[in-house]
């Protein structure tokens, strides 16, 4: 029986973080013409990232759905606040572990990865409005297949892991260091849970660091070529369900070229384990609220 | 003129056939109306905004020297999963004509419609822009973007040298090209009035985007650099200018 594991919604990562997606070429720049050294240049650039003073919440969702299976209809494993204050130019990430026994507007109180199950995207939204008080502006969701067909079409992710990782559940199997992960080694950066003896909350973390390693990935290859944020949409549209508009998505690929990535906090709410009914569970502690207040205000946790 | 044909049938229409005495039906006379209200807004829009980047004014004059660039390459990058690679094709090869058709105008218009840079006035490059911040932005870097206000001082005459383009478009998940890179580089000889020549050299990225059925500016990475040009026969004293 295949146990389920959490789904890394890094589709997210390609659209907010400037987060990964696909191309018809490995090298999107090699494609470009070789541009000439010029001598006494001037340059002009004028690329519209996102400007307001409000700041922009996106619920990342990363589905358990299979192959055949409607990923908006399978359980968010998943489960990430991305917070970007355009302004700013910065952004923050706030991880849900999959567990969290919140309640679910018409469902009673469950784990919250079901409130994708119960009533989609748009019910998914709704929960972690009511658990945050966070208005969310838009939502995003990918796969397994997903964020592994994501990150390969970007050529790979530069990730850093932190801690060896070698579980045989997940095929995580990493020693510390910068690795430069393809699709299949970060799903199982991902997935991987029993590495860690705080399992859920530092995989819900590792997630949040795909995230940023995407965006790094995203802001190297955008500063050689801005002509890759193409292959990037291209990648999310192929593999990511949203409510956002291509319009809004190129803003938002832009925007994220801005934001450097050492200045993204990436934090779990906290939380610890209970048992319910016979189930494991995590119960979301009381100093999550001041999280939820901190990044409400502008997008970004202090 | 067909349009002014048009219209004197439908005044033949309107005085020879009183209403009561007609035997048409009476749907005929508004579907004749509506029926010349769409083929003169179909001339209009045919006119005007071809490829879309501007209006009638974005032509260059009679003047400019003939320019067009050379499309090296147009690839699609699909928004959809499974897309067949003929699909891709014809997109991106569609959506390659139609920005090189728009970019060889507003090249044209930028750098060699003496209309425009012997008055340093580049207005209609300007509306090649997304309106609003973009054609502000675009309009602040005319220094970058075209010849130059100043051009008119400096030059005599400019003529195109070169033009190379490559396009990259996005697919959006229904097929339809949406967004799209060019990667252009532009050089033309420009005669200073002292007689001298100088090389103009435009190249970078613009990104365009569909709006209105035409091909839209809404961002760029540009860069423009100038290069006196040697005279032959200083070439023939460098070392490389060796003969045999």
């Amino acid at each position: 029986m295949r146990r389920r594991i959490a789904l890394v919604a890094t589709a997210l990562a390609v659209w907010v973080a400037g987060a990964a997606v696909g191309t018809t070429s490995p090298t999107p720049h090699a494609a470009a013409s070789p541009l000439l050294m010029l001598a006494k240049a001037h340059r002009a650039e004028f690329i519209p990232a996102l400007d307001g003073k409000k700041p922009i919440f996106i619920l990342a969702l990363g589905s358990d759905a299979r192959p055949g299976q409607n990923i908006e209809r399978e359980r968010a494993d998943s489960i990430h606040i991305i917070g970007v204050n355009p302004a700013k130019h910065s952004a923050s990430i706030l991880g849900f572990p999959r567990d969290s026994f919140v309640p679910i507007p018409g469902h009673g109180t469950q784990k919250i990865n079901a409130a994708l199950t119960f009533g989609g995207p748009q019910l998914a939204v709704k929960t972690i409005e009511a658990v945050s008080g966070i208005r969310v502006n838009f939502y995003l969701i990918t796969s397994f297949r997903g964020l592994r067909n994501m990150v390969d079409a970007v050529g790979g992710i530069k990730v850093n892991v932190l801690v060896p990782m070698h579980d045989q559940f997940s095929h995580a199997n990493f020693d510390p260091g910068v690795h430069h992960f393809t699709g299949a080694q970060a799903l199982a950066f991902a997935r991987d849970r029993h590495d860690f003896s705080n399992g859920d909350f530092e995989r819900s973390a590792n997630q949040g660091r795909l995230f940023l390693a995407a965006l790094g990935t995203f802001r190297r290859q955008f500063e050689k070529n801005p002509s890759s944020v193409l292959t990037w949409m291209g990648a999310g549209l192929r593999n990511v369900s949203t409510d956002l508009s291509l319009n809004e998505l190129l803003k938002l690929a832009f925007t994220s070229s801005r934001v450097r990535p050492d200045k993204v906090k990436n934090v779990v709410v906290p939380g610890h384990g209970a048992v319910v009914g016979g189930a494991d569970v995590v119960m979301i502690d009381p100093g999550a609220q001041a999280l939820y207040k901190n990044m409400r205000d502008d997008g970004i946790l202090d | 003129m067909k349009f002014l044909a048009c219209a004197d049938t439908l005044c033949g229409v309107l005085s020879v056939s009183p209403p009561q005495a007609s035997t048409r039906p009476r749907w005929l006379l508004p579907a004749i109306i509506g029926g010349v209200v769409v083929i003169a807004a179909a001339v209009v829009l045919f006119v005007v905004k071809p490829f879309g980047g501007g209006g009638s004014s974005d032509q260059p004059s009679a003047e400019t020297p003939h320019f067009a660039f050379r499309l090296l390459g147009a690839q699609a990058v699909p928004g959809m999963p499974h897309a067949k690679p003929e699909v891709l094709r014809a997109a991106s090869q569609k959506a390659g004509r139609e920005i090189r058709t728009v970019l060889n105008r507003f090249f044209a218009l930028a750098f060699l419609d003496p209309q425009n840079w012997k008055k340093g006035n580049y207005d209609n490059v300007v509306g090649f822009f997304d309106l609003g911040v973009a054609q502000k932005r675009a309009a602040a870097d005319v220094r970058t973007l075209t010849l130059g206000k100043d051009a008119g001082d400096r030059f005599s005459g400019v003529q195109p040298e070169q033009g190379v383009l490559r396009v990259r478009v996005l697919l959006d998940p229904s097929g339809h090209p949406s967004f799209a890179t060019a990667i252009v580089i532009f050089k033309a000889n420009a005669t200073e009035k002292d007689g001298s020549t100088e090389l103009i050299v435009s190249q970078g990225q613009y990104f365009m985007h569909i709006l209105e059925g035409g091909w839209t500016i809404s961002a760029y990475d540009v860069t423009r650099g100038d290069h006196p040009v040697r005279s032959s026969s200083e070439k023939t004293n460098t070392p490389t200018g060796t003969a045999t």
